[in-house]
């Protein structure tokens, strides 16, 4: 501790000197944060944590001070050894926030300190006894400390246990270099011909240093460096516990937060809970093992109550406190403080998860961060979960409403029938049996009825034929839509051999869809070019595909035939709606509801664009980037 | 085989008379047994039930069998009586309403001779009658009895 007087007087270019600082400066800034995190939020925990850190920017402090006022160096020195001293048993304080520490130690602790005080009065009388007491109770009581901390940090898993990897190394450091004084001290004290080893002296400083690093990384880590075990912890538990998580229940994936829970931050036992409000009270959906002996509890109404109870519930810490008040419930299973979250989806609030800890935990926001990832990770799972369900819900309700509608179109097609069979067949009978009896008008009416009756056993067909077209199961293929033009041009012209139609169709037209469907579809856009253009002396219908990039293609059955009012085109596909009369042109109308009823199957749109007397063309998309 | 009779089975009134009337017009003489329902034509062809005193001997010409029936529907009389040794035989039309794919293939597949559409025009309906009067009465050799 000489070097201080050294470094304080300008040598600070020595890398001694360099170290010194830095520890010293570490050391300051733990006393610093801790105490304002104590004068900020007052609490025991905050308390001990200020203490250990107090000592130790004490010890650093009086050097400082000693080498400024020598005339009062030895003040300074009993602040030194006491701050010092002291250390190892806030130490242990600490430690019992992660590892219960039995009581009998802690009292034997605080009477060995009291005792090595005491035994500073005699030092004018006995320099060396009292000296070996304090080193030797600091390195026994720092060393005990320090062997909980590493087996802490060996054993405790989540964010914790990556903080106490580098708190052990501060306290193990110091523990090490107080213990090798103490064996260096007894053997001069045995031999005082042998001097002080130099490599002890030179090392001091070091581990000093390094002592104050591990313990500033442990305690005040910087953000980049909590991010990165944040990130660590998160990834565990996505990995562990949301995989495959959308065949998941509600319950499996409250199980797998509570587990993954206690797993990241530690504590006792984990419960998802939801609030009941027919029983006012809280029901407990999962917990991790062991269970408490518990399905529901009451909470008496306050403040946290409501917190607990609102939709719109933050993440809360529950110190002990306002804990007793609250949870005498978790009390009563030894649990002294715990953490409220709220599992909040897009969807719902899914419930509350709790976890309840033995110990005040060491580092509250750490934990509060954490959790708020983890619940988030989860309650995006149970939205997907459910969304999902629903889907799956709502497609099955769709599929039986397609077949109740499909039987139902079914059984109404045949019903339909039979009654128009007996009035044709007996209009029939009256015809060919009772012809004498009738006059002509007779006869004319009995012709008419019997008319109507083909034309409604046409529309009846025409509706099989649209909800067969719905019902069929559909195959997705490279379709050569060229090749099928052509083959319904020539059975067109084969039928009505007597027509003169201009048939153009582009090269290599292809699309991606059900082969037979879209022949159908073809058919009544080609059958009707040909049907509309019946009255042109040089009728032409033109099949292609539209120049476009990058959408869907868009084909086209185009002719120059009557073609219609734009103001209508919205009728166009409806069934049995009809923009000529019968008499001009046959048909019931079906047609072109089988077309969009086809085109819509594929995912793909039909439109239609015409002028009265100037030709119509029907453009079509078969949906094909949808599949990619 | 003249006085062998041709079982109707059939619910609808109006098609009972339609049929026979379609048979008149073709100048089939055979006897018509009518019946409305599956049961009934089950009951009647295994005399059993209101026919147990039916002689079994006495086998029709053959049946139209109509899709749609009550109780038991036609497709279901079928399989039972192609599952019978005694009736197994027996020349079986189906008459429907139905153009249905499904409704054809599964009447083919469970073993029906001949599948006749009801069409709503009673004049294809006596043409239909006819051809299938050429076809079982005249060309067709009928099972021998036993």
């Amino acid at each position: 501790m000489d070097n201080a007087r050294e470094s304080i007087s300008g040598a600070y270019m020595t890398i001694e000197g360099l170290l010194q600082i830095l520890t010293q400066a570490i050391f300051f800034f733990l006393a610093g944060i801790t105490l304002f995190r104590w004068w900020r939020y007052p609490s025991r925990l905050h308390l001990d944590t200020m203490l250990v850190f107090l000592s130790m920017g004490l010890a650093f402090l009086g050097q400082d001070l000693q080498a400024l006022f020598p005339e009062f160096s030895s003040i300074f020195t009993i602040l030194i050894a006491t701050a010092l001293i002291i250390h190892p048993y806030f130490l242990l304080r600490l430690v019992k926030y992660f590892h219960p520490i039995p009581l009998w130690i802690q009292r034997l602790a605080l009477a060995g300190l009291i005792f090595v005080l005491i035994s500073f009065a005699f030092l004018q009388i006995s320099p060396v006894l009292p000296l070996v007491l304090a080193i030797g109770y600091f390195a026994i009581i720092q060393g005990y400390a320090s062997y909980i901390i590493v087996r802490g940090a060996i054993t405790i898993k989540g964010f914790l246990g990556h903080r106490l990897r580098l708190a052990s190394i501060g306290s193990g450091l110091l523990a090490l270099l107080f213990i090798v004084a103490l064996v260096l001290l007894v053997i001069i004290i045995l031999n005082p011909s042998i001097p002080a080893p130099a490599w002890f002296n030179t090392s001091v400083q070091p581990i000093f240093a390094l002592s104050g690093i591990g313990y500033y990384l442990g305690f005040a880590p910087p953000r980049w460096i909590k991010q990165n075990w944040q990130y660590k912890e998160f990834y565990n538990f996505v990995n562990q516990t949301a995989r495959q998580s959308y065949n998941d229940s509600r319950l499996a994936l409250f199980e797998k937060l509570a587990t993954g829970a206690l797993q990241s931050i530690g504590g006792e036992t984990a419960l998802v809970i939801n609030w009941d409000g027919s029983k006012e009270s809280f029901t407990i959906e999962v917990q991790s093992d062991p269970p408490l002996p518990i399905e529901s509890f009451q909470v008496p109404p306050d403040r946290v109550t409501e917190i607990w109870k609102n939709k719109q519930g933050y993440l809360a810490y529950i110190p002990q406190d306002v804990m007793s008040e609250t949870a005498q419930w978790a009390n009563e299973f030894g649990a002294k403080t715990m953490y409220v979250v709220p599992i909040i989806g897009a969807l719902q609030p899914w419930g509350r998860l709790l976890i309840l800890m033995r110990y005040e935990p060491l580092f509250v926001q750490d934990d509060l961060d954490l959790l708020a990832l983890l619940v988030t990770e989860i309650a995006t799972s149970l939205d997907k979960a459910s969304l999902i369900q629903e889907l799956q819900q709502r497609q099955n309700a769709l599929e039986v409403a397609n077949k109740e509608l499909e039987s139902f179109s079914y059984s109404v097609s045949h019903d339909l029938r039979a009654p128009l069979r007996a009035v044709n067949g007996f209009s029939q009978a009256l015809v060919s049996k009772y012809a004498d009896s009738l006059d002509e008008q007779g006869v004319h009416y009995l012709n008419r009825i019997k008319e109507n009756t083909h034309q409604m056993g046409q529309l009846i067909d025409d509706l099989l034929s649209l909800s067969r077209i719905s019902r069929r199961e559909m195959e997705k293929d490279n379709v050569n839509l060229t090749r099928l033009a052509r083959e319904i041009d020539e059975n067109l012209r084969a039928q009505e051999p007597e027509r003169q139609v201009l048939f153009e169709v582009e090269e290599q037209v292809e699309g991606l869809g059900d082969a037979d469907l879209i022949k159908i579809a073809l058919q009544n856009l080609i059958s009707n070019a040909w049907k509309f253009t019946s009255s042109r002396a040089s009728a032409s219908v033109q099949v292609g595909v539209l120049p476009t990039q990058n959408e869907d293609k868009v084909f086209f059955v185009r002719d120059n035939g009557v073609g219609f009012d734009m103001t209508y085109a919205n009728k166009l596909f409806g069934a049995f709606q009809r923009l000529h009369s019968t008499a001009e042109f046959p048909g019931t109308g079906i047609g072109l509801a089988i077309v969009q009823r086809i085109i819509h199957r594929h995912g793909g749109t039909v439109w239609a664009e015409a002028e009265l007397e100037k030709g119509a063309t029907f453009y079509f998309t078969l949906g094909e980037t949808h599949e990619k | 085989m003249k006085n062998k009779k041709i079982l109707l089975v059939e619910d609808s009134p109006d098609d009972q008379e339609l049929i026979r009337m379609a048979f008149e017009d073709g100048r089939v003489a055979n006897e018509f047994v009518v019946l409305s329902d599956g049961l009934q034509a089950l009951d009647y062809l295994f005399c059993r039930g209101a026919y147990v005193e039916r002689d079994i001997s006495d086998t029709p010409l053959f049946i139209l069998l109509d899709l749609k029936l009550p109780k038991l529907n036609g497709l279901e009389v079928l399989q039972q009586l192609r599952a019978n040794p005694q009736t197994a035989l027996i020349p079986i039309i189906m008459l429907t309403s139905s153009n249905e794919e499904q409704d054809i293939l599964t009447s083919y597949q469970s073993g029906v001779n001949s599948y006749v559409r009801k069409p709503v025009d009673f004049n294809q309906f006596t043409e239909a009658v006819k051809q299938l009067k050429f076809y079982w009465l005249i060309l067709n050799e009928t099972p021998p009895d036993r």
